[in-house]
């Protein structure tokens, strides 16, 4: 223990930490309670609420020209707690603020309430398909994706209607934001499921000027429902249509990207459905380039279980097993040729992600056509081989007697 | 240009600034070094002090008038005079009352001398009546005592005799003293320990006689290289204390720095162990106990097949052993009685619970002031909604309760034992639910500060607990002011001062920093012992095979 030492040591911490302490502290320290925790955003074309109108009246305006209106979905604290009523009304408020800037609107809301908009807790975010018609995608989340304060696992949707209606629920016991990204979760029940699209995949789909799907959902009357894909194209980054449920089922029978749902099919001879239940899918895609011609190769294999059936067909036959298999493959690829035609032909823009394997496979290639790759898309040749394999009937089967 | 140089120059506030930053950390440099001068000057004059000697005049009067001068107006010293045998030769007893066995010196030591001596001399056909009697005879043929030895000095002699020792003081005999072992100690049964509780293992713990501590460690299979040697120390009131290593296996050079150390303590009374560990301990602003100290007989047993060295002190069931390591501390004896997994993931799991008990609550207080965006959002509205009514800010929240904590575990261990637990119990669940019924703090911090408190139980010594007990509060300040980066920045801090520390001249965090692979073995986990057949690298023994 050298005094010296210990002296000149001593003063440097004293002197360090009375410099920490004096020069900052406390400055971003902001309690949990004080936050408006800020679950789900609905962006629309603008519009003024009454509130907003009575407002302006009174004359609370600045210069705008309401071009979006900009819905938020924040949770109320207090009674949202289910320990004393167990599973009581949860309680959120949604605050629509329209102007020109989403950046704006954002600030907007801290004149009106006690607790500013925090987003590091947002769940969904949606859009509605006029706003994405007018808007190029990255324009539209560059606020979403600048804001320090945003959560990248966000789920980006789009409503066809009012986006804010999706918010706002008949159901109070569940937070509409929580319920649309729930429903992602049953990916394993339904095919007719997205993969879910979070903000931070969504900036390289952006960035990389390529067509994709977002996940479409309708409202009716309070309730909410996941209805097919709307389709971003590319090169403008707008929303240009809509896939109906089963082009989005034959789009994640492609990519395989399910883990699990029905398909239904009639039997041709006797016109009664039979429900195929997936439970396994595996799917193999392999470009071609020949010259300026562009082909795939397709694979899609599933394993599955017999689910249902409406006629009397004997589940312990594999002559009867096999014709179902079949009748489900005629299906699979009925409607697969209905999709391949809507986005090649109609909407030309490559949506299934076939433009990754081409880039793997041919990067040298890829490199030359990227920039107009949809067009390239809309004329490749896809052939695709389905093959169903049931393997169970569940615990029962209806027998002929 | 001068103005230009002018609009540059800052504020008079800022330089007000600069002048305080400089000058506080610079005042407390100066108190800190005027402390030490002060100190220092203190120990040199301790040095100076006079050590008188008196020698004894050979004759019983003189010498007895001394000795009741001296001893001044002791009531408990017991003078006897007495004549040898049937002869006139006049001879005193001289002892303390209580302390010496009063049925030895009856018995065996006033018997021998007033009775027994004409008698001896008889049997034997001696001329035994021809006085005076030689002390070389009265110790060769009369006293049955086990324990006999002569001393010349007055200050020994007082200091036998406080000990509980015999003085016999013969007239007409050469200038010295005989002290007779009559020692008395009042002892307890080596009972388990009830700081350090195990389920499985010895229930033997030491107790406040040293010489019952000793034999403690003797009586533990026989080791021939159980070196045990023994010191006095204290300045005014001197102690027995013991050096206790395995010859073929401690380093010398480790011996022989506890015996520097220890003999360099220079303090007038030594009442525990707890004295020496502040005293020859390496760092004494650290908060960790460079020392460990423990009732328990097999951590002391084990500590010394590892090569370390232990150190008893008389009147103190506690026994230090050196060098310590951080992983001592979280280790039990318990880990090596049971199987090699229950052990390791007993050992995992206390370092978990320390690592909760230093940064619980300051790990809540960032979540809840700084990145509310890490919680999961259910759990953060709930979070969100249960602090709805609470006023205060998360850190004065968790200061509350903590401190509330503190209290209760300290009124917990003053009280009588069936109290102390009910106080326990009452204190926790009553204050808890009702400071959270009256909206002072919120439920989910009652659960931290709950969960931090078993975690810190979890820790097997008790001085590291109250080490991270410290650092706890420090580590919550830190999260106050800068949230997780605070959290971190006071974890690196504590780090760099951990792998800076050093006990006894081994590193304290010392299979990691410096990193021996080697030792790993028993560090985190509690590899099996076929694994284990080598001694801790970082003690730098003998002998470094356990097994062959």
């Amino acid at each position: 223990m050298n005094p010296q030492w210990l002296k000149s040591r001593t003063l440097w911490i004293c002197g360090m930490l009375t410099i920490l302490i004096l020069l900052t502290g406390c400055w971003s320290r902001r309690e949990i309670e004080d936050l408006g925790i800020t679950i789900g955003a609905a962006v629309d074309i603008g519009k003024e609420t009454p509130v907003e109108q009575e407002f302006e009246e009174q004359g609370g305006d600045y210069s705008k020209q309401n071009a979006l209106t900009l819905t938020y979905q924040m949770v109320q604290p207090g009674q949202s707690s289910t320990s004393d009523k167990g599973g009581g009304e949860k309680n959120y408020r949604n605050i629509s603020v329209t102007g020109d800037s989403l950046y704006e609107d954002t600030r907007e809301i801290a004149l009106m309430q006690a607790r500013p908009i925090f987003g590091q807790h947002y769940k969904v975010i949606v859009i509605s398909d006029k706003v994405a018609r007018k808007f190029n995608m990255r324009l539209l989340f560059d606020f979403f994706i600048r804001e320090q304060e945003f959560r990248p696992s966000c789920l980006v949707l789009i409503c066809k209607g009012e986006a804010r209606s999706a918010l706002d629920q008949k159901d109070k016991s569940e937070f509409p934001s929580m319920r649309l990204l729930s429903i992602t979760n049953n990916r394993y029940r339904s095919t007719r499921i997205l993969k879910p699209m979070s903000l931070s995949k969504l900036l390289p789909e952006i960035n990389s000027s390529s067509s994709f799907l977002l996940q479409n959902v309708i409202t009716a009357e309070g309730e909410v429902k996941f209805a097919g894909a709307a389709v971003i194209y590319g090169k403008t980054g707008k929303l240009i249509g809509f896939l109906n449920e089963e082009d989005l089922e034959s789009i994640n029978w492609m990519t395989a990207k399910v883990k699990g749902g029905v398909l239904k099919s009639y039997d041709s001879h006797t016109g009664q459905p039979i429900l195929y239940e997936i439970t396994s899918m595996k799917s193999k895609i392999r470009p071609h380039i020949e010259g300026n011609r562009i082909s795939f190769d397709v694979e899609i294999e599933s394993d599955g279980r017999l689910g249902e059936q409406w006629e009397n067909g004997n589940g312990f036959d594999n002559r009867f097993i096999r014709r179902v298999e079949e009748e489900t493959v005629k299906q699979v690829r009925k409607r697969i040729d209905k999709m391949l035609h809507r986005i090649q032909k109609e909407y030309r823009a490559d949506v299934i992600g076939l433009d990754q394997y081409v880039r793997i496979y041919y990067p040298r290639t890829w490199e030359k056509i990227k920039k107009d790759w949809d067009d390239k898309f809309a004329n490749a040749s896809i052939r695709y081989r389905v093959k169903v394999k049931i393997k169970e009937f569940g615990t029962t089967s209806i027998k002929v007697h | 240009m001068w103005n230009m140089f002018v609009s540059y120059l800052p504020d008079w506030t800022v330089f007000l600034q600069a002048l305080i930053v400089v000058s506080i950390p610079y005042a407390l440099s100066r108190m800190m070094s005027m402390t030490k001068n002060a100190a220092e000057n203190n120990i040199e004059q301790d040095d100076q002090e006079a050590n008188p000697q008196r020698d004894f005049s050979g004759r019983l009067d003189i010498d007895l008038d001394r000795m009741r001068t001296e001893f001044g107006n002791q009531a408990d010293l017991n003078i006897r005079t007495f004549c040898l045998g049937n002869t006139n030769q006049q001879a005193a007893i001289l002892f303390v009352n209580g302390i010496s066995d009063r049925d030895l010196i009856d018995k065996h030591i006033m018997k021998s001398l007033m009775v027994d001596l004409t008698l001896v001399g008889h049997e034997q056909g001696r001329d035994v009546s021809s006085p005076p009697f030689t002390k070389q005879y009265l110790k060769n043929n009369v006293l049955s005592v086990g324990v006999v030895k002569e001393v010349d000095r007055f200050t020994d002699l007082s200091s036998e005799l406080l000990r509980g020792h015999t003085a016999l003081l013969l007239d007409n005999s050469n200038a010295s003293v005989i002290i007779l072992g009559t020692r008395k100690e009042i002892t307890r049964s080596a009972g388990e320990p009830s700081s350090e509780i195990l389920v499985r293992g010895p229930r033997l713990g030491f107790n406040e006689s040293i010489c019952d501590n000793t034999t403690l460690l003797r009586q533990h299979g026989e080791k021939t290289n159980l070196t045990i040697t023994q010191l006095r120390v204290g300045q005014r009131v001197t102690k027995e204390l013991a050096i206790v290593y395995i010859k073929d296996i401690a380093d010398d050079n480790l011996v022989q720095e506890v015996r520097e150390r220890v003999e360099r303590m220079n303090l007038d009374d030594i009442q525990d162990t707890g004295y020496i560990e502040q005293l020859i301990e390496d760092n004494y602003l650290s908060p960790f106990p460079q020392v460990q100290s423990t009732e328990r007989l097999d951590r002391v047993i084990s500590a010394l097949m590892e090569g370390r060295v232990a150190i008893l002190l008389d009147g103190t069931p506690f026994v230090l052993t050196v060098p310590t390591t951080f992983n001592m501390l979280l280790q039990s004896p318990e880990d090596y009685y049971e199987r090699w997994i229950p052990g390791t993931l007993v050992r995992m799991l206390r370092y978990f619970a320390a690592f909760v008990s230093t940064f619980g609550p300051s790990l809540y207080i960032s979540f809840i002031s700084f990145h509310q965006g890490l919680i999961p959002t259910k759990l953060a509205l709930s979070i969100a909604d249960t602090r709805a009514g609470v006023p205060f800010p998360s850190l004065i929240e968790v200061l509350i309760m903590e401190i509330a904590l503190e209290i209760l575990r300290e009124a917990g261990l003053r009280l009588p034992k069936p109290i102390g637990q009910t106080i326990g119990i009452v204190g926790g669940l009553v204050i808890g639910e009702a400071a959270v019924q009256a909206g002072i703090v919120s439920p989910l911090m009652v659960i931290v500060v709950a969960v931090t408190a078993i975690s810190s139980f979890a820790i097997p010594q008790y001085n590291a607990g109250i080490a991270l007990r410290i650092l706890r509060f420090i580590a919550m300040i830190f999260a106050a002011i800068f949230g997780l980066y605070g959290v971190v920045l006071f974890f690196l801090l504590l780090c760099s001062h951990l792998s800076k520390l050093i006990s006894f001249g081994v590193p304290y965090i010392s299979p990691a920093v410096p990193y021996r692979l080697q030792d790993w073995k028993d560090f985190l986990i509690r590899a099996p012992f076929k694994l284990m057949k080598h001694r801790p690298k970082m003690m730098n023994t003998k002998d470094p095979l356990r097994r062959k």
